[in-house]
Parts: structure tokens; C-alpha cells; sequence
């Protein structure tokens, strides 16, 4: 896909264990070999358990994180080609999880939203203007600009932190859980707004949450990490309906049923812990825990096998198992 | 309106309303030094030397005969000047290493905090003295090597603080749209550090006097004729016997000041940050 | 009709200031059922939850109402009787493990402190203790009873708290957002095993959430809460097909269970009122999109619909939605 808007090639970040001045120190395998693509105007969803490293992955893509290895390309730049750094932060824009600390407790919220335009050399009026045209795109009335973050709700303060995020019109938005600190009826009203955004401004979302509900009614396509990496990744109803990983399926199948009528579907439960991701590791990462596993899984790391329609999956045996339907 | 309430309720606790006006006490007699004193505190007259108290000299004289009363009054500058001079560079240094500690990790941490650790390993006063010693003793560098010796709690405290103040949401949303590190850390974690170093500077205001004033008695500090309080005190010692008001009133006026201080800082401190721990 | 065990009647819990987070709630739960108490953040649940234990804090008060557990008035007890009934006829596990957890004794004495209060023996406590550990399916359990809390995952703290709880056989266990903090993966295990041992030693579960989903997998009944009061309250089938308070109905369509390509979301407009003023009329009213003169002036009661279902709103009459 040459016309990819974020391309991801080889990603790694080991962290380092322990302090002071050991040779040879382990590491952590945060994010081990991650290699994907998002196009202009897609929604890529990217869900996994906590430690899988999707939160340690969009630290590098923002350019939070420097990588251990491996590339990260936004829109032809290099992001951490220092030529283009100016290029770079107006083309990617952040939502974090937490609105209570999006934003800057200390000044009001028009000044958390004229801050970045300043620094992108607008002058006070045409930032004046720019900031009542997004307000108003995300719904946030003019009287709540002049108020203190801690004055909003949580729902207002996630918009403020929207608003700050697409105001210079990127081409990529990094939503890291957006709302999963909020509740069901606020969370639709954001989900919402986000979509009509895209729509009308041709944005593409890398959206990072452990919903998958949420997920699937926002992505085009799905991504599902584990221990650091990709296990399966696809269209989005190709991954909810046909997916081939182990992971996939019992990730899945943990989601709580819609319906009572469901309780009794068969579920495929995960024991045990997720594996430690120090020192040298062999085999699949999920083998520990695959109810599929067999010998030549702890032996090799599988490949990335490609399904067709961009299907892929990291498991040696994907499109033989058979899994049994809730 | 809240902050004011919050004032009137710190000072309607008496302890601090006593630190209150003991501090004020000491930096009027400072301002108005010249007004207060009655005399020069240098001025000899060896015709009136070890004068007990009485209305002439309301705190007696010493053995050059000079007025005690004015030379403390005098002292009280030199105190301050010191004492405020060592928390500022202390402050600068200790904060400034603190935020690069705290704010950059990884190898400019260690490096940071082995030097934090070397410092507090070594008794205060001893290495303070050595460093005084090897830059001539005076006033100010008096106030060098305490703020020399006394920058690591300042390092320590405010790392842990910008450690927890980096990762915060809107830290992060900033360095994605573009701010530089020098800008996230003057616009978003000093403003976020200032009650902290406000309280942790009050704190170590007391000490530093008193420190200052160990110095003068070992005669590391201001020199004659200066009226360092520890200096008077020490000088007066060899009088103890005939003349004891020589080194009574400036032991009083040092724990009057350092004492008030403390007072005072408390005050600050649960003004500020109630939940402070230093 | 089964046995009740509990009975909770017209209860209401003020906070400092007047606010009103529970107002006249009344619901039941009979031997061995599961009852969910659903809502959105600041609806009441979880006040309603701790005032059943009165572990309600100054400067909040129970004030008004009944807590009859197997018929006993549990706001009429002392102190010191109530601290008899929690922990050995009633149980409780929160949202965040590490919590309620003491962090400086290991799991296992921990669980078996709470044997030695029923006057059992040190060893035979232990033991049990042990054999708890086998019940909620922690690996290696002989092993793991010697871990401190810190020492192991959320999801195993979570099992502990769930272990020390039922060793003691309690009649009813409350669940307040349990598996919150948890990852689905985790979640799911600790549902299951709820399931299970609910079933195992007939114990009544009263369910703190607000998760749609969490009801669905392990409610018999359910309570949906709305600013401090019950307005819907029925068998989770009946909930799920044929909700008839706007409210739950809007908050089921608020759940993203459709692709993009499918539609949008249902939204709720408005927000929650503000419970420390004196609210007229239905507290739903302002954001109702039916809301009629009456409902802006008259507080609709909980009136029952269909045997076992109640709802209240001046909309829904006799089974049949006027909407």
C-alpha cells in the first residue's frame, strides 16, 4: 500500500531493567516488531489486554517514545527527521484517556486551545476565529471557553481535548481510549461526534481501546496486539466474524453477551498470567495460554500469515482450527 | 474569597500568628537598622567597656565597649542577607538539578542523583566549613557553601514531583502538538512545582540562619567589625563570667529568628499544601 | 414465591449539603438469586450498596427508610451486632482488590483471620483456607497462600476477595463493580467463577454495575438507576426485550453493539440534575424526549406493569407503552 498515511515498519522499544551501570541489562519487549499501515480517512482499531504494548505503541507513533528499532512514517516524513518536526506535530493530533488531566488545570480553556496556534504563529484574532469554527464543529458552547477544565463535565472536557487535537486540521488522530472514563450515554454522544469529524474532514483515527464493542463500531479495520505483538489484524467484520488466532477468539468470547439468551455460549477462557516479556523469548507469546497449542508452537516463532483482503495472522496453524461457535 | 478565609484561619492558630509577628519583628529591625540602633555598631569607647544593662545601653556593652543593643540590631542584617542569599542559590540549584533529574532520566538521573547522594552523605557543616575555608571566610561565602551543602533536598523532592507532573495527559498532549522541552517546563511543570519550592525554601530559610550563625561563631562568616550574632556570641564567651549579657542577647536574638521562622514556614506550609510531607 | 432474604424499603441516603444521591429505593432479593443494580456514574448504586452494610460515612446519612435482612431490621442493630452480620451473613467485594487487602499479611492469613473470628482452630482455618484458594481457581494454591497481596495479579487479588468472602458461607454477597479495574479476559473468569460458586454454596448476589453486559451474563433481576432512584425494575429478560422506561431503553441503544456502516449511537441529550436541589416532576423529565406537562410536575411512582415488573413513568401504563 503505497498510499498509506501512517506506515509503521518493524517497530520495536525494549525498555531496560533496572538502573545503574550493569552490562548486559534484560530488557523488556514492550513493543517487539510491529509493522502496519493506516490509510488517509481509516479508522484502525487497535485493542488488546493491558501490557500488550498498544499504549507504548502510539507513544512512538505521537513521537512521545523514541524506538528501539524500526521506522514510523507520517504522510512521506520521517517522524523523527528534526527538518520536518514543525510538519510533523501539525499533522498528528492526540485524545488521551483521562479528560480530568487533558487538559491544563491552570488556565482557562480557551487558552489551552489558543496555546497550540501560537505556537503554530497565528495571530490572537485568527485564532480567536479558529478556535469558535472547532468549537463549534465538537458542540462546545462559546460561554464554556471561559471556564476552568475542573468547571466542566467529563464529557465537555474530552471535547475540549478534540477540539485541541484536529483544530490545525491534522491527518492522523491518536485516540487512546477516549472514553472509557466516561459513561455509556456520553460515550455514545463522543463516539459520535468523532465519526461525523472524520467524515467531514477526512481524518484518520488510530483508535486504542480494550472495548471491543466500542471498537467495532468505530474501526474499518482491527488490529489485536499481545504481548507486544500483532496477533491478527483486519477488516473489521472479517476479525469479529472469521477470525483465525486463538488470541482473537478468546478475546472475544470474554466480551460480556448482549442478551441473556447468550449466557450460555461457549466460552474460551483464559488461565493464567500473561507471559513475562524479559530476556530472550522462544516461540509464540501466546502459547502459554492457547488452548490450541502444540509443541511446534513453543518451538518457533510463527509467521505473519496473509488470509487475503489484508487478513493476517501471527499463528502457525491459522484457517486450520476450528472453533466452536457461542 | 477562599484564599483569604484560608489566611484568616492559618493565622487564627496561634502558634503561627506568634511565628508571624516574631518574623516580623526581625526583618523590621533589618529594614530599619539605622532608625532602631543607638549608636554606630562599630563605635569603641574602651572607656565603657563591659557596661551592664541600663538605660544608657539597654543591653549592656562589650569588651571594646561597644553598644550590644545596636550591634544586634546591625546583626539582624547579616543574618537575613546570608540566610537569604544561601536559599537562594540553594533553591536555583537544587530545583534547576531536580527538574533536569526528574524531567530527562535515564543517564543524566543517575548521574544527578549520585551526586545528590555523595552530598547528603557528608555531615553539612563539616563540608560547608571546608568549602568556606578554601574560599576565605566572609559574608557571602558563607552563603555559598550552605547553599552549597543544603541543594540535595531540593533535588530530591522536586525529581519525584516532575516525574509524577511529566506523564500527566495534558503534558503529553502539549509535546504532541509541538511545545520544546525548555517550554513544558517553564510554562507547565514550574507553575506546578511553585507551592513546592515556595514551602521547601521557607523551610530552609530557619536552617540556613542558624547555620549562619555557627559559621560566625567559628569566625568563618562576616569579620570584625560586622556584628555577626555568632560571632558576638562567641567573642563574648571568654566574658562569661563578668559580663554574660555579651552572649546572652544574641543567643536569644538567634533562636527569636530561627524559631520565628520555623513558625512561620509551618504557617506557609499549611497554606499552601496542608498535605506536604518534607 | 421464594423465600426473601432481603428487603430493601423506600431507603434514602443525603450527603452534607442536602444532596440526595438515594431517594426512596426499594427492591428485594430472595435466596440464592442475583440482582443487578445498574446506572451510570452518580446514580446512586453504590451509596445504595454500603448503606445495606451502613458503611456510609460522615458526612453522609441514611435518612429514611428499611433494611430487612431475613427479617431483621439491620438499621436498628448496634454496632457492634452489625459487625456480626458483615463479613458472616453478609459479604462484600469492591472495585479496586488491592484496597481492601492488607498489604504487610499474606492472602492466606488473611482468609483465614476471618475463619478464626467463627472460632475456628489456626490449622483447620489455614486448611481451609487453602482449600478456598482450590475453589476460586488460583493455580498453585497451596503456594499462593503464602503471597502477599502485591505479589500477585489484580485478577488473583480479586479471587482472593472473593474466596475470603464466601469461605465463611454468607448468605448474600454484594459485588460493587468487581471487575472494573479488570481486563475483559480477566473479567470474563471472574463472572464465571461468581456464576459457579453462586450456584455451589446458593448465595445471593446483589450486583453493583454499569455494565449492560455484566447484567446480561450473570443478573436474574435487575434495577436500572437513575439521579438517586430505581425507575425500571424487572426479570432480565423482560429488561432486555422489552424495556419500557425511556431511560433504559436510551441506554440500551446508547451501547455500541453496530458497526458504523450500520448507523449511529443513540444519545442521550442533557445531563444528570443536579441531586442538592429540590427536583419537581419526574428527575428523567429534562432529558426525555416523550416528556409530557405531568411529567415536569408530578413524581411518577413505581407501579407495577406486569407481574415482577415495575416501572416508573407517567408514560407506561398496564404493560403497554404510550411511546
Amino acid at each position: 500500500m503505497s498510499e498509506a498515511l501512517l506506515q509503521v515498519e518493524h517497530l520495536k522499544k525494549y525498555f531496560p531493567l533496572g538502573r545503574g551501570l550493569k552490562k548486559n541489562a534484560s530488557f523488556v519487549r514492550a513493543v517487539d516488531d510491529v509493522s502496519l499501515t493506516i490509510a488517509p480517512g481509516e479508522t484502525l482499531g487497535l485493542v488488546g489486554e493491558s501490557g500488550s504494548g498498544k499504549t507504548t505503541l502510539a507513544q512512538m507513533i505521537l513521537g512521545l517514545l523514541p524506538p528501539t528499532e524500526g521506522t514510523i512514517t507520517l504522510d512521506g516524513m520521517d517522524i523523527h527527521d528534526r527538518s520536518c518536526r514543525k510538519e510533523f506535530h501539525r499533522s498528528i493530533g492526540a485524545v488521551f484517556q483521562d479528560p480530568a488531566s487533558s487538559l491544563n488545570p491552570r488556565t482557562t480553556v480557551y487558552r489551552s486551545l489558543e496555546r497550540p496556534l501560537a505556537l503554530n504563529g497565528y495571530s490572537a484574532a485568527d485564532a480567536r476565529e479558529l478556535i469558535r469554527e472547532t468549537a463549534e464543529k465538537v458542540n462546545l458552547g462559546w460561554e464554556l471557553l471561559e471556564r476552568f477544565p475542573h468547571e466542566l463535565s467529563g464529557g465537555q472536557q474530552q471535547r475540549v481535548s478534540i477540539a485541541r487535537a484536529i483544530m490545525l486540521k491534522p491527518k492522523l488522530l491518536v485516540l487512546d481510549e477516549p472514553t472509557s472514563a466516561l459513561d455509556v450515554s456520553v460515550q455514545a454522544q463522543t463516539l459520535n461526534e468523532l465519526l461525523d469529524l472524520q467524515q467531514r474532514f477526512g481524518l484518520a483515527y488510530l483508535f486504542i481501546t480494550h472495548n471491543l464493542s466500542v471498537v467495532r463500531y468505530m474501526s474499518d479495520r482491527i488490529c489485536v496486539m499481545y504481548g507486544g505483538r500483532i496477533m491478527e489484524l483486519g477488516e473489521t467484520e472479517e476479525v469479529y466474524h472469521r477470525h483465525v488466532h486463538p488470541y482473537t477468539l478468546s478475546l472475544l468470547s470474554s466480551v460480556p453477551p448482549l442478551h441473556p439468551r447468550q449466557r450460555d455460549r461457549k466460552k474460551y477462557l483464559l488461565t493464567g498470567d500473561m507471559p513475562s516479556l524479559i530476556g530472550e523469548l522462544k516461540g509464540c507469546r501466546f502459547a502459554s495460554r492457547c488452548p490450541f497449542a502444540r509443541e511446534a508452537c513453543r518451538e518457533a516463532e510463527p509467521p505473519m500469515r496473509d488470509l487475503g483482503k489484508g487478513h493476517l495472522a501471527a499463528c502457525a496453524f491459522a484457517g486450520e482450527l476450528e472453533f466452536e461457535k457461542g | 474569597m477562599k484564599k483569604k478565609s484560608k489566611l484568616s484561619q492559618v493565622l487564627r492558630k496561634p502558634l503561627f500568628l506568634i511565628g508571624f509577628i516574631m518574623l516580623a519583628v526581625v526583618i523590621l529591625a533589618a529594614l530599619f537598622a539605622p532608625r532602631i540602633a543607638l549608636r554606630d555598631y562599630a563605635q569603641m569607647d574602651l572607656s565603657l567597656k563591659f557596661v551592664a544593662p541600663c538605660a544608657q545601653f539597654p543591653l549592656g556593652t562589650d569588651q571594646y565597649g561597644r553598644c550590644i543593643f545596636s550591634r544586634i540590631v546591625y546583626g539582624s542584617r547579616i543574618a537575613l542577607k546570608v540566610g537569604l542569599m544561601a536559599v537562594v542559590i540553594e533553591t536555583g540549584i537544587g530545583v534547576t538539578l531536580g527538574i533536569i533529574a526528574g524531567y530527562y532520566g535515564k543517564k543524566l538521573d543517575q548521574a544527578i542523583m549520585f551526586l545528590t547522594d555523595m552530598i547528603w552523605s557528608i555531615p553539612p557543616i563539616i563540608l560547608a566549613m571546608a568549602i568556606v575555608l578554601l574560599l576565605t571566610p566572609s559574608a557571602e561565602n558563607v552563603a555559598i557553601s550552605i547553599a552549597l551543602v543544603t541543594w540535595a533536598q531540593f533535588t530530591k523532592i522536586v525529581r519525584v514531583k516532575v516525574q509524577a507532573i511529566k506523564n500527566l495527559s495534558y503534558i503529553q498532549a502539549a509535546r504532541v502538538y509541538g511545545e520544546s522541552d525548555l517550554q513544558i517546563i517553564v510554562r507547565y511543570i514550574l507553575p506546578n512545582l511553585t507551592s513546592t519550592i515556595v514551602i521547601l525554601a521557607s523551610l530552609a530559610l530557619p536552617s540556613a540562619i542558624l547555620s549562619t550563625t555557627s559559621m560566625g561563631f567559628l569566625s568563618l562568616g562576616a569579620q570584625e567589625p560586622l556584628p555577626d550574632w555568632g560571632m558576638i556570641l562567641s567573642g563574648g564567651i571568654q566574658f562569661i563570667e563578668r559580663a554574660p549579657w555579651i552572649s546572652f542577647w544574641p543567643g536569644v536574638a538567634i533562636v527569636w529568628t530561627v524559631l520565628g521562622f520555623n513558625l512561620a514556614a509551618e504557617g506557609l506550609k499549611e497554606l499552601l499544601d496542608p498535605r506536604m510531607k518534607v | 414465591m421464594e423465600e426473601k432474604i432481603l428487603e430493601v424499603k423506600d431507603l434514602s441516603v443525603s450527603f452534607d449539603g442536602g444532596v440526595q444521591a438515594v431517594s426512596g429505593v426499594s427492591f428485594d432479593l430472595r435466596r440464592g438469586e442475583c440482582f443487578a443494580l445498574v446506572g451510570e456514574s452518580g446514580c446512586g448504586k453504590s451509596t445504595t450498596a454500603r448503606a445495606i452494610l451502613r458503611l456510609i460515612r460522615a458526612p453522609g446519612r441514611i435518612t429514611g427508610g428499611r433494611i430487612l435482612f431475613e427479617d431483621e431490621e439491620l438499621l436498628g442493630l448496634s454496632e457492634g451486632e452489625m459487625g456480626k452480620v458483615r463479613g458472616r451473613n453478609i459479604g462484600m467485594i469492591f472495585q479496586n482488590p488491592l484496597d481492601s487487602l492488607n498489604p504487610v499479611y499474606t492472602v492466606g492469613s488473611q482468609v483465614s483471620e476471618g475463619l478464626m473470628v467463627d472460632k475456628m482452630e489456626k490449622a483447620q482455618a489455614w486448611k481451609l483456607a487453602a482449600d478456598t484458594f482450590r475453589d476460586v481457581k488460583i493455580p498453585d494454591a497451596e503456594e499462593r497462600v503464602r503471597s502477599f497481596p502485591h505479589e500477585i495479579s489484580g485478577g488473583m487479588r480479586q479471587r482472593v476477595m472473593i474466596g475470603m468472602m464466601l469461605c465463611r458461607h454468607p448468605k448474600l454477597l454484594i459485588a460493587d463493580e468487581p471487575t472494573t479495574a479488570l481486563d475483559v479476559t480477566i473479567q470474563a473468569g471472574i463472572i464465571e467463577l461468581m456464576n459457579d460458586l453462586r450456584h455451589k454454596y446458593d448465595t445471593a448476589v446483589l450486583m453493583i454495575t454499569h455494565d449492560f453486559g455484566i447484567v446480561a451474563d450473570m443478573a436474574d433481576r435487575v434495577g436500572v438507576m437513575y439521579a438517586g432512584q430505581i425507575v425500571e425494575l424487572g426479570d432480565v429478560f423482560t429488561i432486555f426485550d422489552h424495556p419500557l422506561h425511556p431511560y433504559t431503553k436510551l441506554l440500551m441503544k446508547a451501547l455500541p453493539v453496530i458497526t458504523k456502516k450500520e448507523g449511529r449511537l443513540e444519545t442521550i441529550p442533557g445531563t444528570v440534575p443536579d441531586l442538592s436541589k429540590p427536583i419537581q416532576g419526574c428527575r428523567f423529565a429534562d432529558r426525555c424526549p416523550d416528556a409530557c406537562d405531568r411529567c415536569h410536575q408530578v413524581s411518577p411512582a413505581m407501579t407495577q406493569v406486569t407481574p415482577g415488573h415495575l416501572c416508573a413513568c407517567h408514560l407506561v401504563k398496564g404493560g403497554e407503552a404510550h411511546v
